[in-house]
């Protein structure tokens, strides 16, 4: 089972949750695979600390000039993102813009364009108490986190597997979210954390994902219970805001490990996640 | 010799220099020859990717020598060096006629 | 006029909230702009009214004419997205939320059965506040957050500053390092990174610490729920000094304010808080 753990509003607790239920399954001797898929501020493994086995350089294709090139500009013209530039007698690419769709390839007249993988960043796999771990870690400066997302989803595999997706709703959120089984919208008692939440679900119906709703800090603030209904998703599970939950995250320490209680609050999420299998 | 300017607001050459270089509504090319104006807009700052890059494309189909703007952002600035056009940054609220001047006698550097 | 830029890194730290306030404590003229257009939540925490909205248009979706189209389904093997289905009826079906407008269907089809029409990616608009204007905006979900639309809200807030005579813009950027921090970072004056204690924070403001670094831009602190953790606190002041970033407030942790949040109360009403975030809106000027 895939099960994406997503929100609308950062910071609501989505990894505190996410790795949470890796550890909570990995000892019921489950195989899990949890995935950071926040690419630009991957957090997972300040908690989890994996023993990193393998770290490979993760790649895109963009488009190289490989042979004769007269300034034709029939790249540039199919190019819909501006990402290749004809000069006098060569093209100029600008990998950040490239999408790698090819249509400047398809284009040339000369069949001089090629495309050939570039790094973006780094893919690492390890393990963590029994837990297959793989994140990702774009390279500073680099623009788009989305073909790395998509890398560090791909990568993973197995009987659960946590997709720890980044907060948003626009396309790196999309892009961890595509192809789960369940995507478990962590939120907040907030005017922000329920705006944000209905962001959140309308991606889930359009990329036909069900969502299930965590209501996290669920004592520190309004009563939301009509905003959440509103969204039309269910809301399975609540957890209380402790303090010794935020200081032994802040610690970097696991809470479900160390704070009495939040070990079974974990445990009723990860049972309302396989029921939600079984209803669809 | 002719010279792009990336504009925002006004005419001719009492147009103010626009800050930025991609996402100009608008460029005004001056022939130093007879001070003679072209307008072009500038479709590039509409889409949504590569801006910069796509306006520096559409400049250099003009035949232009050099292009000022308040600041160009690091692919712009590749794409204009790649095409061989200089590039000078020019205060905002500075207007054409003025900025012409000071290259003309030298006195504004090219980056 | 001066632009500050507001971002986290990592989400959750506050920063809209802040920002929000900022802009209630500052008495001189401005103009805020909400350019997080992924999740835009300073229309909620500053009310007024909305100019009417208008529509923000970014890349293009491509159509198929089925007159034309033979059904050789080319499209759907050569989609680099895989966002042209085969349907029920073995027609190709346009998936226009995965479809990212590049072309490469039209350039296979061997009838021309494809065009491309512009693409509606949000809405934006100005709302007229009691402390200045709030160019703020809403991106549609799934949409590429390229930043072309903070582009266009910044470049909005630019234009309100000269109408108004504004001295300062405000600006809550988005979390992250990516597209949408590049198109809110770039030409500001100084950006002020929202953080708080603990590992994770921690992590992520050095990361954005080097982003702004590698576009020179200088780049001070504020430190929210500054007692949650005095030892993580004392190794984010120690990250502040050796990168060179001035703490500009350091607010402690109030459950008081998130009570305060969730029922839309704005947080300079919170004991102690106007007073904090006036001293820190002192440092911010005399930064730029």
């Amino acid at each position: 089972m895939r099960i994406a753990i997503a929100s609308g509003k950062g910071g609501t607790g989505k990894t505190l949750i996410a790795t949470s239920l890796a550890v909570h399954w990995a000892k019921q001797g489950k195989a899990v695979t949890y995935v950071d898929a926040d690419v630009e501020e991957p957090n997972g493994h300040l908690f989890l600390r994996p023993t990193f086995e393998k770290t490979t350089r993760h790649t895109v294709p963009v488009p190289r000039l490989a042979g004769f090139c007269d300034g034709c500009a029939k790249c540039q013209d199919a190019c819909a993102f501006n990402a290749i530039i004809a000069l006098k007698e060569r093209v100029q690419v600008f990998d950040e813009l490239c999408h790698s769709c090819g249509a400047c390839v398809n284009a040339c007249p000369h069949n001089s364009l090629k495309l050939q993988p570039r790094e973006l960043g780094d893919l690492r796999h390890g393990m963590a108490k029994n837990i297959n771990f793989i994140d990702g870690l774009l390279d500073v400066g680099e623009a788009r986190a989305t073909p790395l997302i998509e890398g560090v989803v791909e990568a993973a595999d197995g009987e659960l597997v946590i997709i720890d997706s980044p907060p948003g709703a626009s396309c790196p959120a999309v892009t961890a979210i595509r192809g789960a089984d369940v995507a478990v919208l962590i939120t907040e008692p907030t005017l922000f954390g329920v705006h944000d939440l209905d962001l959140a679900v309308q991606v889930c119906q359009k990329l036909n994902v069900p969502p299930i709703i965590v209501l996290n800090r669920a004592n520190l603030g309004g009563d939301m219970m009509d905003a959440i209904k509103a969204t039309g998703a269910p809301l399975v599970a609540q957890i209380d805001f402790d303090p010794q939950i935020s200081v032994a995250t802040a610690r970097g320490e696991l809470a479900i490990d160390v704070v009495p209680g939040f070990a079974d609050a974990i445990a009723n999420i990860a049972n309302a996640i396989v029921a939600s299998e079984v209803v669809s | 010799m002719k010279v792009a300017f990336a504009i925002e607001a006004g005419d001719g050459l009492n147009a103010q220099v626009c800050p930025n270089f991609g996402r100009a509504p608008r460029f005004l090319i001056v022939d130093s020859k007879d001070n003679s104006t072209e307008v072009l807009e500038n479709k590039a700052a509409q889409e949504a990717h590569g801006a910069g890059t796509g306006a520096a494309a559409m400049i250099s189909k003009h035949g232009v020598q050099a292009i000022v703007a308040g600041r160009f952002g690091p692919k712009a600035f590749d794409a204009l060096s790649g095409a061989e056009i200089a590039m000078y940054e020019a205060p905002a609220d500075q207007t054409v006629k003025t900025v012409l001047e000071q290259i003309q006698a030298g006195t504004l550097k090219k980056l | 006029m001066k632009q500050i830029v507001m971002l986290s890194g990592k989400g959750g730290t506050g920063k809209t909230s802040i920002t929000a306030s900022l802009a209630r404590v500052a008495t001189e003229p401005k103009v805020i702009v909400d350019a997080d257009v992924d999740a835009a939540n300073m229309a909620i925490l500053l009310p007024g009214d909305d100019e009417q909205w208008r529509p923000f248009f970014a890349g293009t979706r491509a159509v198929i004419d089925y007159e034309a189209c033979i059904n050789c389904l080319t499209c759907v093997w050569e989609c680099p997205f895989k966002a042209i289905r085969e349907s029920k009826d073995f027609r190709p079906v346009v998936d226009e939320f995965d479809c990212e407008g590049c072309g490469v269907c039209g350039q296979v089809c061997p009838t021309n059965a494809f065009s491309f029409k512009p693409h509606q990616a949000g809405t934006w608009t100005i709302r007229d506040t009691k402390w200045g204007p709030l160019v703020h905006a809403a991106l549609n979900v799934g949409e590429d957050n390229s930043g072309k639309l903070v582009a266009q809200v910044r470049q909005e807030g630019r234009a309100q500053a000269a109408k108004t005579g504004a001295d300062y813009v405000l600006i809550d950027g988005p979390p992250g390092i990516g597209c949408p921090v590049h198109a809110a970072l770039g030409g500001t004056d100084l950006v002020i990174a929202v953080t708080e204690p603990g590992v994770s924070a921690q992590h992520d403001l050095n990361r954005l610490l080097d982003l702004a670094g590698w576009f020179k831009i200088p780049a001070a602190i504020i430190l929210n729920k500054a007692d949650l953790d005095p030892k993580a606190a004392q190794n984010l002041l120690k990250t502040a000094e050796d990168k060179g970033a001035k703490i500009v407030a350091k607010i402690p942790f109030m459950p008081e304010v998130p009570m305060a949040l969730s029922k839309g109360i704005p947080l300079i009403e919170v004991p102690g808080m106007q007073e904090i975030l006036e001293n820190c809106w002192q440092e911010i000027k005399e930064l730029v």
